[in-house]
């Protein structure tokens, strides 16, 4: 581990990806949602043309953008950027505007229909402040997802995220996600 | 899916309304109080009202709608709902005062250069309520049907549209506008001149607009065509192409042309009544597509 503050991120492997759904069911145990909320969800995706043709699982969650739109437009400050990169939300400052809704490309936020919040992916804060994982990832029956701390230069997760096959998504949005897919 | 409702499109609309009655009236005041007396009068007495109905709609919108105050403990500048908040309230509260400064008797009794100063501020404030409408919406780089230049400007002219047939409405209503001075044919014409050539050039401006709206969003990038087919052929196609484009602006444009071309002087009020009418609805339903096919486009992401 280096002195330095963490910038937590995490690599996606749709290439192993088998569509078990366990990130989304441990996603919603952990954070207590309920039935129609998710913080993460496994979309379908078809690359080509028969015969030439590829079906593939790509779970979709908030990036943690580098600079997130959400931020930007929150008119109450509720929406902020930690200094360990994690995109987070002050809950008593929000008023439920659903401005920050709308402008996510990823659409990976949603109202607490009890609360009246809004609430989506935290990397599990309370998990990664006990050093260790989020839910999603040590569930994963295929380690499909790699989480770590991208200004350690020995983590997996430095190693991976350099590599060229490596691709963050929507990236022309000027959105810089801290979320690496493997599309393959 | 759906997040801003209707609710959203009435605040809109009646921020439109507002920003463009207030904008109209203190133009027509600069240009000549006397000649255009009953046009100024009426965008005074419009100017409050819509905003304050779209101000307690738009809290009802919230989620959490004991919390609305937090919008003004804060100031984003990076965040345009955050600036309008305060915009909208500087202009409501500069609205207020602009109408009763318009009463029959001035119960202000403010001196002339305060007077001008409100009236230079309510001109500033209402212009920036009418761009911020458009821009809240065209910032937001997920929603490529909003993220386009074109947009805040459509939806600036289509405000002052709006405000300016408001105040034809009212004029078309109470052809007095609530003054005991009398009834002359001068002055129907001339205020029915200003509103027609108002009308003409707004109208003409917001249909080159519209098309270059259509344009360029068709020849953007995949995701802006996938969203534009949304409003011109998919489930918002006719209320676009008739609601909006049909009823909204040519029918008023050609009713303004006809107005000004024929020089009749007797006055037309019914044909006033509907050409503001349509110019009102197709300023409601082109907000309404907006918001709502807004929502449903989708920036691609791989």
């Amino acid at each position: 581990m280096t002195d330095k503050k963490p910038k937590w991120a995490m690599l996606i492997d749709t290439t192993k990806c088998v569509g078990c759904l366990a990130c989304v069911a441990a996603c919603h145990n952990q954070n207590e949602l309920l039935v129609p909320e998710f913080f993460n969800r496994v979309e379908e995706r078809e690359f080509g043309h028969f015969p030439n043709y590829n079906r593939r699982f790509f779970p979709m969650q908030c990036q943690h953008c580098d600079r997130p739109p959400c931020v930007g437009v929150c008119p109450t400050g509720a929406s902020y950027k930690r200094s360990d990169g994690i995109v987070a939300i002050d809950t008593q400052r929000c008023i439920g505007c659903k401005y920050c809704i709308l402008s996510c490309p990823y659409n990976a936020r949603s109202v607490n229909k009890e609360h009246g919040y809004v609430h989506k992916c935290s990397f599990c804060t309370s998990l990664i402040e006990k050093n260790e994982q989020p839910a999603c990832v040590t569930t994963c029956p295929t380690r499909v997802r790699v989480f770590g701390d991208l200004n350690d230069p020995n983590s997996e997760i430095s190693r991976l995220s350099a590599s060229k096959k490596t691709v963050q998504i929507g990236k022309d949005l000027n959105t810089n996600p801290s979320i690496y897919y493997i599309i393959g | 899916m759906i997040h801003w409702t209707y609710l959203i499109t009435f605040y809109l609309f009646s921020a439109g309304v507002s920003a463009g009655a207030m904008m109209v009236s203190i133009a027509a005041d600069f240009i000549n109080p006397v000649k255009y007396g009953k046009i100024v009068r009426a965008g005074a007495y419009i100017a409050p009202f819509p905003i304050m109905a779209g101000m307690v709609v738009l809290i009802f919108d919230l989620e959490r709608p004991l919390l609305f105050w937090l919008l003004l403990t804060t100031f984003k500048y990076k965040s345009i709902m955050s600036v309008g908040a305060w915009i909208i309230t500087f202009f409501s509260a500069t609205s207020i005062i602009y109408f009763i400064l318009n009463l029959r008797k001035d119960y202000l009794k403010l001196k002339p250069g305060t007077s001008r100063a409100i009236k230079i501020m309510g001109l500033i404030l209402s212009t920036c309520v009418a761009l911020y409408t458009g821009l809240l919406l065209s910032t937001l780089t997920a929603r490529p049907l909003w993220n386009t230049q074109a947009l805040p400007v459509l939806l600036f002219i289509s405000s002052v549209i709006d405000g300016l047939a408001a105040i034809a409405l009212l004029l078309c209503l109470r052809p007095d506008c609530f003054s005991q001075s009398p009834q002359t044919d001068e002055t129907i014409n001339n205020n029915n001149t200003f509103i027609h050539t108002g009308d003409f050039v707004l109208l003409f401006s917001l249909l080159i607009c519209t098309l270059v709206f259509l344009i360029g969003m068709g020849s953007s990038t995949g995701s802006a065509a996938s969203a534009l087919s949304i409003i011109t052929s998919g489930k918002f196609s006719v209320l676009f192409w008739v609601g909006f484009v049909a009823a909204g602006i040519v029918i008023p444009l050609i009713a303004a042309s006809y107005e000004l071309c024929t020089k009749v002087t007797t006055h037309r009020p019914w044909l006033n009544f509907i050409a503001a009418s349509l110019a009102l609805t197709g300023g409601y339903i082109v907000r309404g597509i907006i918001v709502n096919a807004g929502q449903l486009s989708r920036a691609i992401l791989f």
